[in-house]
């Protein structure tokens, strides 16, 4: 399955490292549209630039382009996909590309779901409403707690997460040399990716319409007959009306700026709310 | 004032840049508060403001695409007008919730704005220069640390009422618009990998996960179990078919990778 004959560069430590501080900036560019995929590239820079050092231009760019899609997770659980991504760009490169993207996709919403609901809701709560407690009665060692208290988790989920994710991947991709094992953990990882995309969608696309119709006297809004039909239509064929212009070679910009005019316009007209 | 509205101006960049990079907690209202109190020269009293604030939006964080309303230009605000009005934790609060709100609405701008960085790195990606790709997350960080400076900067030194008529001076159908907008917009990041995914006939994968959270709203981790379980299912089903052999002990000396 992977025939391309380059020497294989290998990823130390230092380069994990390199994520880590590099994992400090997530945020910095997240966007409406594909949310964290500059910060995930940004991240994946040192580890990727050392395994293409010495492919063409066009292997590069089909790696850059990989880590430019969608991407959207819990900021500290990023840290286990990185360093996984890691792993397989390092042992199948670009051969490898659909298993990377599917993975990604397939472990970025279960981990998000997981940091949401245990950093962001209960330990960060934890932490801060003792360091509150403090801080009411004008103690400053409040402040100090909450600090080490939430970071001495947080870190570490970072840095020891990158590192758990690169070398079980490693381990992992090791036993499977077998290329036919890889297609069919591929298929797999890609099924669960779909799945985890579908499901996305109800969730994060959001669109409605507050039209309000009377018949015989009786008021319905257009949205709840659009529910009635099925949840989350809208979002549902929105998605597939860019998936479709996608693939026939429209560009993202276009249906970028399609999307922003029409909510303006509509929005203002009262179809969309 | 000047020199303390630039204080706590650079105070709220620093807690922007930690929202939207390390995230050591500094954004949090008992910390973006109690700052603001140091800077102001009371201390105590910002951190009993801030307590109250924190405790108010301890829920209040980013998950999946929500923008939540902007704790940390909200709780400086509120610790600053609180400490210099003299009335405290009420007025702190009072004048929080809006400027959180109204500040948020300049997130959406900011988070919209920061697509284009997307699309120039689709561009310049054709060059396979990884070091070039760089920049163009790293843009991103400055204004969104100004996001948060420039509004308190104006809201210490001139007063809040004359950053809300900086914020009507925006026609309201253009910020709205921009919130649905933004609500739309991950259906074309969903296109996007979708194209990429969907080669196969896998679509049915995908309805599955729609149909599952639409209806019968499982969430992602319930989702992500019937993932396993159904491409688990799916291999066995296929992967006996093709009766493919699996030795993972004789891959040993393999060096075909």
């Amino acid at each position: 399955m992977i025939n391309e004959k380059v020497p294989n560069e290998k990823i130390d430590k230092k380069d994990l490292n390199k994520m880590f501080w590099r994992m400090q900036l997530f945020q910095g560019s997240w966007n409406y549209e594909r949310m964290q995929n500059l910060a995930f590239l940004f991240c994946m820079k040192p580890v990727l630039k050392k395994i293409y050092k010495n492919s063409s231009k066009e292997e590069k760019t089909v790696a850059i382009k990989r880590h430019l899609e969608f991407f959207n997770t819990h900021p500290t659980m990023a840290a286990p996909i990185l360093g996984i991504s890691a792993a397989m760009e390092e042992q199948g490169r670009n051969n490898a590309g659909n298993a990377i993207s599917s993975l990604k996709v397939g472990m970025m919403g279960p981990l998000a779901g997981l940091g949401d609901s245990i950093i962001w809701l209960t330990w960060m709560p934890i932490c801060m409403s003792l360091g509150a407690s403090f801080c009411s009665q004008g103690n400053p060692l409040g402040l100090i707690l909450a600090f080490l208290m939430f970071n001495i988790v947080n870190v570490p989920l970072k840095y020891y997460g990158i590192k758990f994710g690169y070398e079980k991947g490693v381990a992992f991709l090791k036993e499977t040399k077998n290329s036919d094992v890889i297609q069919r953990y591929t298929t797999m990882a890609t099924i669960l990716g779909l799945i985890i995309v579908g499901g996305l969608i109800p969730q994060m696309v959001a669109v409605k319409v507050p039209i309000v119709i009377t018949i015989n006297k009786v008021k319905v809004t257009i949205q709840e007959i659009l529910d009635g039909i099925m949840p989350s239509l809208l979002p549902l064929i929105i998605t597939f009306l860019c998936y479709r212009s996608i693939k026939k070679g429209k560009s993202s910009i276009t249906i970028l700026l399609l999307i922003i005019v029409a909510a303006i316009v509509l929005g203002a007209i009262g179809i969309l709310g | 004032m000047l020199v303390k509205s630039l204080l706590v101006a650079i105070w709220a960049g620093i807690c922007a840049m930690d929202m939207f990079g390390p995230q050591v907690s500094l954004w949090r209202p008992l910390f973006a508060g109690s700052i603001t109190g140091l800077l102001l020269g009371d201390f105590t009293q910002g951190m009993i403001i801030a307590a109250t604030l924190e405790l108010m939006w301890l829920g209040v964080v980013g998950v999946g695409a929500y923008v939540p309303p902007d704790v940390v230009a909200g709780s400086i605000l509120g610790t600053a007008f609180g400490i210099l009005s003299g009335k405290g934790a009420v007025a702190g609060v009072a004048i929080a919730v809006p400027v959180a709100v109204v500040s948020q609405q300049l997130d959406i701008l900011f988070r919209t704005g920061t697509i284009a960085l997307s699309h120039k790195s689709d561009k310049a990606a054709e060059l396979g220069d990884f070091d070039k790709m760089d920049k163009y997350h790293l843009y991103g960080i400055p204004f969104g640390a100004l996001t948060r400076a420039l509004p308190v900067f104006f809201a210490v030194y001139f007063g809040a009422e004359y950053v809300q008529k900086l914020f009507d001076i925006i026609p309201k159908f253009i910020m709205s618009g921009l919130g649905i907008a933004g609500g739309i917009l991950p259906a074309l990041g969903f296109g996007m990998l979708l194209s990429m995914m969907l080669n196969k006939n896998l679509w049915i994968f995908f309805l599955l996960g729609f149909v599952a959270n639409a209806y019968g709203k499982i969430p992602t981790i319930g989702l992500a179990i019937i993932g396993i379980i159904v491409a688990f299912g799916y291999d066995m089903v296929m992967g006996g078919k093709g009766n493919r052999k699996v030795d993972v002990n004789s891959s040993q000396g393999g060096l075909d990778l």
